[in-house]
């Protein structure tokens, strides 16, 4: 195993007061269900909850997508990668507007996107915020012992 | 895509064989790691948590490696900072390979 620090949070904590939703799925579904939950190694309730998550996530914000790593998975602008993390650390500076677009060359559209996510799921994204900036040069020489600072090498 | 300094060439992610990589839909980062490793290339990123947790998985496999430059929190919407390390990284990395690049601007 890496040894790397934990990652702080891929998911805000569970709402209170939810209510199960039960549901069939046709035979075939219900196979290629077992297969993810045995990839992933979660049990199926967990991975439905996701999938339904993002799914009416995506209705809602129709320029995102949602991509996987080893750190988890998270929200990103639809076909450029980056992250709705990344444009709200991003828009502290910028803010949230037009600025923030032209910045990333991207449509003014996809940042309405990416604040409603923000403003939907700040908990989950200020976390994936501040865990990248818990990763501080001396964190990550700690696992990539080559790492260097620019000034630290001749000129 | 643009020249900087004298040799090194910038390409925006989403060029990247023809937006491939940032069309895919869900899927793992790794496998185009791996191939910026083949390729030479040396990634320039402000993803610290996630991204270099790949890259970190993907030393453990002893593969070609990509290199990486990191931007700091405080100039990630400094473009013009960011073009001027770019060109200091140039000058002062000419002679190393890709893959043995990995600082923080």
């Amino acid at each position: 195993m890496l040894d790397w620090p934990p990652v702080k949070t891929v998911r805000a904590p569970r709402p209170t007061g939810r209510r199960p939703v039960r549901f069939n799925l046709p035979d075939d579904y219900d196979v290629r269900l077992a297969s993810h939950e045995a990839a992933a190694g979660r049990p199926r309730n967990e991975l439905a909850r996701e999938w339904a998550q993002e799914r009416l996530d995506l209705l809602d914000f129709p320029c995102l997508e949602f991509r996987s790593n080893s750190a988890g998975r998270f929200a990103v602008v639809r076909g450029t990668r980056l992250a709705v993390w990344h444009l709200a650390a991003l828009a502290r500076t910028l803010g949230w507007g037009d600025d923030l677009a032209q910045h990333l060359n991207i449509l003014p559209e996809a940042v309405a996107s990416a604040e409603g996510y923000y403003q939907r799921h700040r908990a989950e994204v200020e976390a994936l915020i501040a865990a990248n900036e818990a990763m501080g040069f001396d964190e990550v020489k700690h696992l990539l012992c080559q790492v260097r600072r620019l000034s630290e090498i001749p000129a | 895509m643009a020249q900087l300094g004298s040799r090194a060439v910038v390409l925006p992610i989403q060029n990247w064989h023809e937006g491939m990589y940032v069309a895919q839909h869900g899927e793992s980062d790794l496998p185009w790691l791996r191939m910026a490793g083949r390729e030479g290339w040396i990634i320039v990123h402000d993803d610290r948590n996630t991204l270099l947790r790949d890259y970190a998985l993907l030393a453990r496999e002893g593969c070609e490696m990509p290199g990486f430059a990191v931007v700091g929190h405080a100039h990630r919407a400094d473009v013009g900072w960011i073009a001027r390390r770019l060109v200091e990284l140039e000058r002062r990395c000419a002679k190393e390979k890709p893959g043995n690049v990995q600082v923080f601007l």
